[in-house]
């Protein structure tokens, strides 16, 4: 056995010698089971976990039990992500335009393999000159009254409180802040549960080793359908919580369809804030 | 932060992981609890730590083994030291200071450990902090390539090589001392 070798064997013996010794000290598992008593909390927060029945959303988040959706509307499978990919505003304009940047994702395949058909619509980055194109942060920030701000500076055409339409334009100017939002953390979908609630993963750019900037994300806050090509209506919209993801370098967020008032196949954008950027995840959904 | 049962694809994954948790969740509450000193933080290390396992559950083979129970009390460890790290960030900005700085180019720790006792070698590992035996464990004891143990640890792979580094460092810095040599 090389020197090395039989180094890293010497200690791992070693380590796992003063495991044990450690753990030795350590009262029985019964005796801790008289002596703690775990939180309400946390017992609840692990049996939904271990049952696999509601869906939820992040720690200290509401949860919507999807199976209820499931049962009763149709379900709707999912999709893919948005994000994340850097090109210029020209390519961007020829996605809005032409419908193109659609291809395939074999992830999303093999998460919801019964989905009939899949589609990624990549919402090419384009900020290679965000300053000389006007865009840049959204119109209000995070510290200041974002939390009551109800329509993110949108600009609505339509007055009816649940059946907004953008105005024109609006929809690639925040495409191209979610470009900013993609810099320090990806968005994407990550799974469709059998009940077809959405778990999105969401990834620290820089790892979590970083101790800067501090990284505040919301919930989903505003959904778009695409009623027609380049017509997008709001059809949900919520109040931007806000969290404080610093130390974390991934984590998930889970929705049904029904909480996010999306009751038909179709290709939707939702948004949420992260730090002064609002971020979008195009989704494409197919009942099935 | 939740992740789902879902996540793993069988039952036969699902009851596995069931099982881990009614079996090791005190144990591993207990060893969180005592390095972050606060029984809600502990718990929440405990959350994280089988989030985590969701993840690399591949890693445990029998749920009744002392392997899997190291490994369990690993993952716990690191998720509370992970937490320690989140309340307190200048005392770790520090320790990420450290671990900046240059690995030891003369690794000359195998040499230390073949020419020290068992009984010495397990001392001074436990004399060590637990930032360091918990990356030594990942990679010598639970046998997981840099890469896994970026991967469990929610960091990069050259920060596993870097911590690593160092924690072989502490170590034969330790052990010398121990000698009454010089590093």
């Amino acid at each position: 056995m090389r020197r090395k070798e039989k180094g890293d064997h010497l200690l791992a013996e070693a380590l796992a010698e003063a495991l044990d010794r450690d753990l030795a000290d350590v009262p029985s598992g019964e005796q801790l089971r008289k002596e703690y008593r775990f939180s309400t909390t946390f017992e609840k927060r692990m049996e939904r976990l271990l049952a696999n029945e509601n869906k939820g959303k992040r720690k200290n988040e509401t949860v919507t039990d999807a199976r209820a959706w499931g049962a009763k509307a149709k379900q709707y499978v999912g999709v893919a992500a948005a994000l994340v990919c850097v090109i210029g505003l020209v390519a961007v304009a020829e996605i809005f335009q032409s419908g193109a940047g659609k291809k395939s994702q074999s992830a999303a395949d093999t998460a919801a393999p019964e989905m009939s058909a899949v589609t990624e619509e990549v919402c090419e980055d384009a900020v290679e000159d965000q300053t000389a194109s006007g865009i840049g942060e959204s119109d209000t920030e995070w510290e200041t009254g974002f939390q009551e701000d109800d329509t993110g500076g949108v600009p609505v055409e339509e007055t009816d409180e649940d059946q907004k339409v953008t105005a024109p334009g609006w929809q690639e100017k925040l495409l191209l802040e979610s470009a900013k939002a993609d810099e320090l953390v990806t968005w994407h979908l990550s799974s469709i549960d059998g009940d077809g609630s959405m778990v999105l993963l969401s990834r620290r750019t820089d790892g979590w080793e970083s101790e800067e900037p501090s990284f505040y994300v919301s919930g989903v806050f505003e959904v778009y359908d695409e009623t027609a090509p380049d017509e997008w209506e709001c059809i949900y919209r919520a109040a931007r919580t806000r969290e404080d993801y610093e130390g974390v370098s991934e984590w998930t967020e889970c929705y049904t369809p029904e909480e996010l008032h999306i009751t038909k196949g179709g290709t939707y954008r939702f948004v949420r804030q992260v730090n002064s950027f609002r971020q979008v995840l195009q989704l494409t959904l197919e009942e099935r | 932060m939740l992740l789902f049962l879902s996540v793993l694809e069988t039952e036969e994954e699902q009851g596995k992981f069931t099982l881990l948790y009614e079996k090791y969740r005190y144990l591993m509450w207990y060893v969180a609890n005592d390095i972050l000193k606060d029984k809600d933080l502990a718990e929440d290390a405990v959350q994280e730590a089988f989030l985590t396992l969701t993840k690399h559950l591949d890693q445990v083979e029998e749920v009744d083994s002392p392997r899997t129970k190291r490994f369990l009390v690993t993952v716990a460890k690191s998720r509370a030291i992970d937490l320690l790290r989140r309340e307190n960030r200048a005392e770790f900005a520090e320790y990420e200071d450290a671990l900046g700085q240059e690995a030891d180019q003369n690794d000359t720790l195998d040499t230390y450990l073949q020419t020290e006792s068992l009984e010495q070698l397990v001392a001074a590992i436990r004399s060590l902090d637990e930032n360091y035996r918990v990356v030594l464990e990942f990679r010598y004891l639970h046998e997981l390539s840099e890469k896994e143990t970026a991967a469990v640890l929610g960091i990069a792979e050259k920060t596993v090589n870097v911590r690593t580094c160092r924690a072989r460092k502490k170590l034969k810095e330790v052990l010398a001392k121990d000698q009454g040599g010089n590093v």
